[in-house]
């Protein structure tokens, strides 16, 4: 005998300083920010406060993509595809939801498409759509 | 630089974690029973012991049990609390309206006790020792809360 259900798990995200930034660019300006390390000048997208290289903090943010070449992708039947992005300007990759195509290939060049209604949630960004669709 | 405060972004989210549970033989068995209102304990063949709700092993012996005894929807309060502050109800996946109350109940026939909700309309009723019964719901479906509550006998 099997039984199913489900839990439900409410919580909180504060996205701190550098985070909020983020999700405030894509909200109000529909632009991606990447940090800046000012020592080592790898560039972290999406913005993170600190570097994760060096372990200092990071306050110069930089515009990214939005375009950017796909590394690496799954599909979760259900749920949907998700890739991880490796956004022109940056030096590391995000995790984000694959729209309008069904011909991933690692190195597939993708581009941001943005919601129409946006609340400063990493949501804001519908998905990545591939650059050939986007137009 | 603005002299405004910089606006901060604190987003919330509900994870829905959904699970299957396998409820093995013994507990099968035991929620079989509970779709026709029959509630039985699982016996241990060395020592005797009524285990509810019903386990593969003793606790005590370690032997594997398969003998099943008839246990009353009647029993006895051994412990209670009431709730304010609701945990997530694993069979519902959302807090259980509070207050509400908590028992263990050894059941007639049985030597161990089942965890299960109290009817708390009368909370000064709640006191170890108290004769309790189970309230059924009209349509079973073999799973626990086919026992909605057990209410304190007058």
């Amino acid at each position: 005998m099997i039984h199913e259900s489900a839990i439900k798990l409410p919580f909180s995200y504060a996205a701190g300083g550098v985070g909020s930034r983020f999700l405030i660019a894509l909200r109000d300006d529909q632009t991606i920010l990447g940090a800046r390390c000012a020592s080592c000048s790898t560039i972290t997208a999406p913005a993170r406060s600190f570097c994760s290289n060096c372990n200092r903090a990071v306050n110069e943010l930089v515009e990214v993509g939005p375009g950017g070449t796909l590394e690496a992708w799954t599909d979760q039947p259900g749920t949907g595809i998700f890739g991880l992005i490796h956004l022109d300007g940056a030096d590391t990759a995000l995790v984000h939801r694959l729209t309008g195509s069904d011909a991933w290939q690692p190195g597939t060049r993708v581009m941001a498409v943005f919601a129409e209604e946006r609340t400063g949630r990493i949501t804001d960004i519908e998905g990545f759509t591939s650059e050939g669709d986007s137009t | 630089m603005s002299d405004q405060q910089p606006e901060y972004i604190r987003t919330t989210i509900e994870l829905n974690v959904s699970w299957r549970y396998a409820s093995g033989d013994p507990m099968e068995r035991f929620l079989r029973g509970i779709e026709q209102r029959r509630i039985e304990a699982i016996r241990c063949p060395k020592c005797g012991r009524r285990y509810l709700p019903p386990r593969p092993f003793c606790g005590r012996c370690k032997v594997r049990m398969d003998e099943w005894e008839p246990v009353q929807d009647t029993g006895t309060l051994v412990a209670w609390t009431v709730i304010h502050l609701p945990i997530i109800d694993g069979r519902t996946g959302e807090p259980r309206p509070s207050p509400y109350g908590m028992g263990l109940i050894q059941l007639d026939g049985a030597d161990t006790t089942l965890n299960h909700y109290l009817d708390t309309a009368n909370p000064d009723h709640l006191t170890i020792g108290a004769r309790v019964r189970a309230v059924w719901r009209d349509e079973l479906h073999g799973a626990m809360d086919d026992i909605m509550h057990f209410e304190v006998l007058p």
